[in-house]
């Protein structure tokens, strides 16, 4: 009994000791894995140049979106949300289409979408390429700091708690 | 006379029961594994090269496990030769799909074929598909264009 416990401590020891280091080996390469983000240009639905750089020292979500895609559909009025409630603190939305502008039109009032929508059907696959898509799949969203660096991918929807965090944990420190 | 442990003894001991706790909290690391259940568009469907059989045109598609194609949302021409009309298209019922922004529409699970009778009796060369799909409760792919041969047997 007394060889058995010292033992059973530094298994249990080790163990924890495992996933602790596994836990600060993977928030590290986070940490060092953030990319820089390329520039684009794109035009919004109002004729306007719209170009990422000039959004520098806000934080930015690229929602990628189609009114062809129901489950973009499905996650827009989170977006509508989630861009009212932090749009004082530093967070802008856009959503570059991947449509034809007079479809993508049409949807606006039914939507509500409050924030930018780019367009440009040719443009917009090699900008989601140039962001890191590698599924050429719907919805897909970049997360981008304030300082211009690639924080989070996600193709597929985002819930309420998932980009609420992931919004606050990033917004720009005043 | 007490024996002392062997340090090295001591830290391998240590390493080999930290190592599974280190895999088994990758294993369990949800965060990173979103995007890992996703296919690319052509892995969720592939196109089968079109057969023609003597009297019919056959094109097949592969459909993922857990993905599906709208029915009014696959377009077939032929580019080759030029002129040629496909004729009429024979394709499977397909299941009944409520969605709650498109409203009721069809869709196709799996695998299905769309059969063409061309009137002149002569297969086309080459052929162009247009198709659009989702993963279900996950993503949608944008349309997706595949210039194919047809094979005559």
């Amino acid at each position: 009994m007394k060889k058995t416990l010292p033992a059973l401590f530094v298994a249990f020891a080790s163990m924890f000791g495992g996933f602790a280091l596994y836990q600060k080996m993977s928030a590290q390469s986070t940490d060092t894995d953030a990319d820089v983000s390329p520039d684009f240009s794109l035009e919004t639905l109002s004729g306007e140049t719209f170009k990422l750089s000039d959004l520098r020292g806000k934080l930015v979500l690229v929602n990628f979106w189609a009114t062809w895609c129901a489950p973009c559909l499905d996650e827009i009025p989170l977006l509508v949300e989630i861009q009212n409630r932090f749009a004082s603190r530093g967070l802008q939305i856009v959503g570059p289409a991947l449509d034809e502008p007079d479809r993508v039109r049409a949807s606006l009032p039914r939507l509500k979408i409050q924030y930018p929508i780019l367009i440009g059907e040719e443009q917009i696959p090699v900008v989601m390429d140039a962001l890191g898509d590698r599924l050429g799949a719907l919805p897909f969203s970049v997360l981008i700091s304030p300082g211009g660096n690639v924080l989070a991918r996600k193709h597929g929807e985002f819930d309420l708690e998932e980009l609420s965090t992931l919004v606050e944990d990033n917004l720009p420190k005043i | 006379m007490r024996r002392r442990p062997c340090k090295l003894a001591f830290w391998c001991t240590l390493l080999l029961l930290a190592t599974p706790s280190i895999c088994l909290a990758g294993l369990l690391d949800f965060r990173k594994s979103a995007d890992d259940a996703i296919l690319p568009a052509d892995q969720a469907f592939m196109v089968h090269a079109p057969l023609w059989d003597g009297k019919e045109m056959i094109l097949g598609f592969a459909i993922a496990p857990g993905c599906y194609l709208y029915r009014d949302r696959i377009t077939v021409e032929a580019t080759r030769p030029a002129g040629y009309e496909l004729g009429f298209a024979s394709m499977p019922l397909g299941e009944a799909f409520a969605d709650r922004h498109f409203g009721r529409t069809t869709i196709y699970r799996d695998s299905m074929q769309i059969r063409f009778r061309p009137k002149s009796g002569q297969p086309p060369t080459r052929i162009k598909v247009r198709y659009q799909g989702c993963a279900e409760g996950m993503v949608c792919y944008p349309w997706q264009t595949r210039l194919l041969s047809v094979i005559t047997r």
